[in-house]
């Protein structure tokens, strides 16, 4: 059995984070929470990430700018970014993209649809994903 | 060009002048020399005519006296001779030498012919003309023809005693020839002694000619020269008048007030300008002083004015004040330009005054026109700055309230993502296995968090569209499948409330438009038609195109919309009385949604309906070039 992949989950709202977790470890994903976005930076340098999942609007450094620092790092974009917020106009999504994140997901959100996103996302890089495998 | 017709003619003539006229004078005093010479020559030949017959006379009396008397007899002068005495007196008068003797006859105081050389004549009575003064003792002479020739008669009384008294006539015929000879021969010799003479005189005359008429060419020449300076002299003056003559006629018609002045400022001429604008009248000013024109206040400026023009300077429109008549007074324009005499001292002054109360007046408008529009402007410019402040103002606004929006959506959203995203959780069985009635209860939760979503949902919509920021993502739209896409969805919900739900797809074009906005507008017209469509009822989809446009039905047999309520089912919020009274779920935002989606795409929705007749919602769109190779 490989090592389960590795989530970061950034969120300032603690219910959220909860949930976020919650979908994601019964769908198999190791999670790794941070409720900031200084505290998720600091766990992508010290971990090795399969996906960041990020909120936008957090007290401190916004999702923005966590992207953008997570990019700077990996020019490359290895390691995925999938935006979860609950600004729902086209201009929040724009500016995520721009900053490097890879896909766009808005609150309230399904967790059925969420797994489904993750997992692409993941396996789109790691052919030898859980998900792939099942498949 | 005056001048040149003047003088062209003058100096033609001096070239070409002197010498025909010194031989015009050449040849008249040869004339006049001439005739002089013929005249002379006529009584020379006269004189020495009649000098010969004299002679002729002489010698006559000479034969009749010296040779003849002793021959003759008194009775040779009685009556004809005897034949003897005849051949006596032939023989005596034979030897007589008389040139160009031709014949000699004898009169008796009766004129009978008592003798003559010419037989024939014997006996005759011949009285000539000069008869009687033969008688009366003077000799006579007389040209005659003899036949052809002319001959010279000659008569001399014949006396017995000397100074007594004639007792006939001798006459002697003489031929003419002979005289004319000696006649001619001294003519000849006279002749060319005169004509030698006279060409002596008129060569000599010829220098003398000459001189003179170079001295009359010299002098003409001098004459035309003056008279045509005097010609110059009298045109110039002539146009010096017409110049006065003009110069005062404009002086009098100007509008301008123009007077002349002495150097101590007596005013010496006054027009017609001046007399309108001071009212004096040349006769009542002239010889006045200017100064009476000047207001007291200004009398400095007249003095200044004075010396600056006695100093040979002038004032160029000066704006000052005069006085009138009547005392009061008038804005003028001044200028004063000194008057030079011929050695270029100021002899006085030309002065022009303009009237320019109207320039003042219009110039006072202008500034107060100016001044306020400079008020205006500044007015105009206050308001810009207030609009402009304002308009930062009302964009800071704007600004804020789509940050509002923006954040009370999204925490809106914020809890409602913990609601839906547990409850799916635990309705996915999560949480463990949920009994009958945890899952009924949950699906409540479930459909009313929904509704909060889309309220949510709706309302930031709305508030984007009202920004003017609501965006389309145009595409080729394939409005068959938006309309299948749409039936589809609803039909387990149209089933499970027992109503008919078709659709009738017409081929339409493609139309160029935002694909899930569009998608948007069928699901909310559809969920709409069937939440008022009692069961039993049918809803009808329809797409079909006319004339350019793409046309969308959405036809019920439901409840239907009262007349008065028409207008403003597309306002927000707005519910029709139906809705409220059945209690049937809505917030009033979807047919506002609707209607600024379609107009947004350039299109319209019409709705037809009448109370408990259903209802039937019309949408048309702009069929457009979409497709490359299909025209719009």
């Amino acid at each position: 059995m490989t090592a389960k992949p590795v989530v970061l989950i950034a969120d300032d709202h603690p219910d959220i984070l909860e949930l976020v977790s919650v979908t994601l470890e019964l769908d198999g994903y190791e999670v790794v929470q941070a409720g900031n976005g200084e505290e998720a930076l600091r766990i992508a340098s010290e971990r090795r990430l399969h996906l960041a999942v990020l909120d936008l609007m957090m007290p401190g450094m916004d999702g923005h700018e966590v992207t953008r620092r997570l990019r700077a790092d990996d020019p490359q974009g290895a390691l995925p970014i999938l935006i979860l917020s609950a600004f729902a106009e086209d201009r929040q999504t724009a500016l995520a993209l721009d900053a490097g994140a890879d896909a766009y997901m808005r609150k309230p959100f399904s967790p059925r649809e969420l797994l489904a996103t993750a997992g692409s996302m993941i396996v789109g890089r790691h052919p030898h994903g859980r998900l792939a495998a099942r498949a | 060009m005056l001048i040149t017709t003047i003088d062209s003619p003058g100096s033609s003539s001096a070239t070409a002048k002197p010498p025909r006229l010194a031989l015009r004078f050449a040849v008249y005093t040869g004339i006049a020399l001439l005739v002089v010479a013929v005249a002379m020559l006529w009584v020379l030949e006269r004189d020495v005519e009649t000098r010969a017959e004299e002679r002729a006379v002489v010698q006559t009396q000479q034969v009749a006296q010296a040779t003849l008397r002793r021959h003759l007899r008194g009775a040779d002068f009685a009556r004809p001779v005897t034949r003897e005495r005849r051949a006596t007196l032939d023989g005596n008068f034979k030897d007589i030498v008389v040139g160009g003797f031709l014949r000699a006859t004898l009169f008796n105081r009766a004129g009978e012919v008592t003798y003559s050389t010419d037989h024939a004549l014997i006996g005759t009575t011949r009285r000539p003309r000069t008869f009687g003064g033969v008688l009366a003792g003077r000799p006579q002479r007389s040209e005659e023809y003899l036949g052809k020739t002319k001959v010279l008669r000659t008569f001399v009384p014949v006396r017995v005693v000397a100074g007594g008294r004639p007792i006939g006539a001798l006459a002697l015929t003489q031929d003419y020839s002979s005289i004319d000879v000696q006649v001619s021969e001294a003519f000849r010799h006279t002749a060319a002694i005169l004509f030698v003479a006279l060409l002596a005189l008129w060569s000599s005359l010829i220098p003398i000619l000459r001189r003179a008429t170079a001295q009359l060419h010299d002098r003409n020449r001098q004459l035309a020269t003056q008279a045509s300076e005097l010609e110059q002299a009298l045109l110039e003056r002539r146009r010096a008048e017409e110049t006065v003559l003009q110069l005062a006629a404009i002086v009098e018609s100007s509008h301008d007030a123009i007077a002349g002045t002495s150097r101590d400022g007596a005013i010496l001429s006054w027009n017609a300008g001046a007399e309108r604008l001071f009212g004096y009248t040349a006769d009542e000013i002239i010889g006045q002083r200017a100064a009476v024109l000047v207001p007291a206040e200004r009398m400095e400026e007249l003095i200044t004015v004075a010396r600056l023009v006695n100093g040979g300077e002038g004032v160029e429109e000066h704006d000052t004040r005069g006085l009138r008549k009547d005392g009061s007074e008038v804005d003028v324009s001044l200028t004063v330009s000194p008057i030079f005499d011929h050695a270029q001292r100021v002899a006085g002054a030309a002065v022009i005054a303009r009237d320019i109360t109207q320039m003042k007046r219009q110039q006072s408008q202008l500034q107060a026109l100016l001044a306020m529009e400079r008020a205006a402007r500044s007015d105009a410019e206050a308001a810009q700055q207030a609009l402009e402040t304002r308009n930062e103002r009302l964009r800071e606004l704007d600004r804020l309230k789509d940050e509002f929006i923006s954040l009370v959506s999204h925490e809106l959203r914020t809890p409602l993502t913990s609601i839906r995203g547990y409850l799916e959780l635990l309705l996915d069985g999560g949480a463990g296995e949920l009994t009958k009635d945890q899952a009924r209860f949950l699906g409540v939760v479930d459909r009313n968090s929904k509704r909060l979503m889309h309220l949510v949902g709706d309302l930031l919509f709305l508030a984007q569209v009202e920004a003017g920021k609501l965006t389309l993502e145009l595409g080729d739209v394939d409005l068959h499948d938006v309309v299948a896409e749409a039936v589809e969805a609803a039909k387990p919900s149209a089933d499970e409330r027992g109503i008919a739900l078709r659709a009738a797809i017409d081929p339409t074009p493609s139309i160029l438009g935002d694909r899930s906005r569009l998608a948007q507008v069928l699901d909310n017209l559809v969920s709409n038609a069937l939440k008022f469509t009692t069961s039993g009822g049918s809803v009808d989809v329809r797409l079909s195109s006319a004339s350019g446009h793409a046309v969308l039905e959405v036809r019920d047999t439901g409840m239907g919309i009262a007349p008065g309520e028409q207008e403003q089912l597309f306002e927000r919020f707005f519910r029709s009385s139906e809705a409220t009274d059945r209690a049937i779920p809505g917030t009033g935002l979807g047919l506002a949604i609707v209607k600024a989606i379609v107009e947004r795409h350039e299109g319209r929705i019409e709705v037809e309906s009448a109370t408990g007749n259903g209802t039937t919602m019309r949408v048309r769109l702009p069929v457009r070039a979409v497709v490359k190779g299909v025209a719009a």
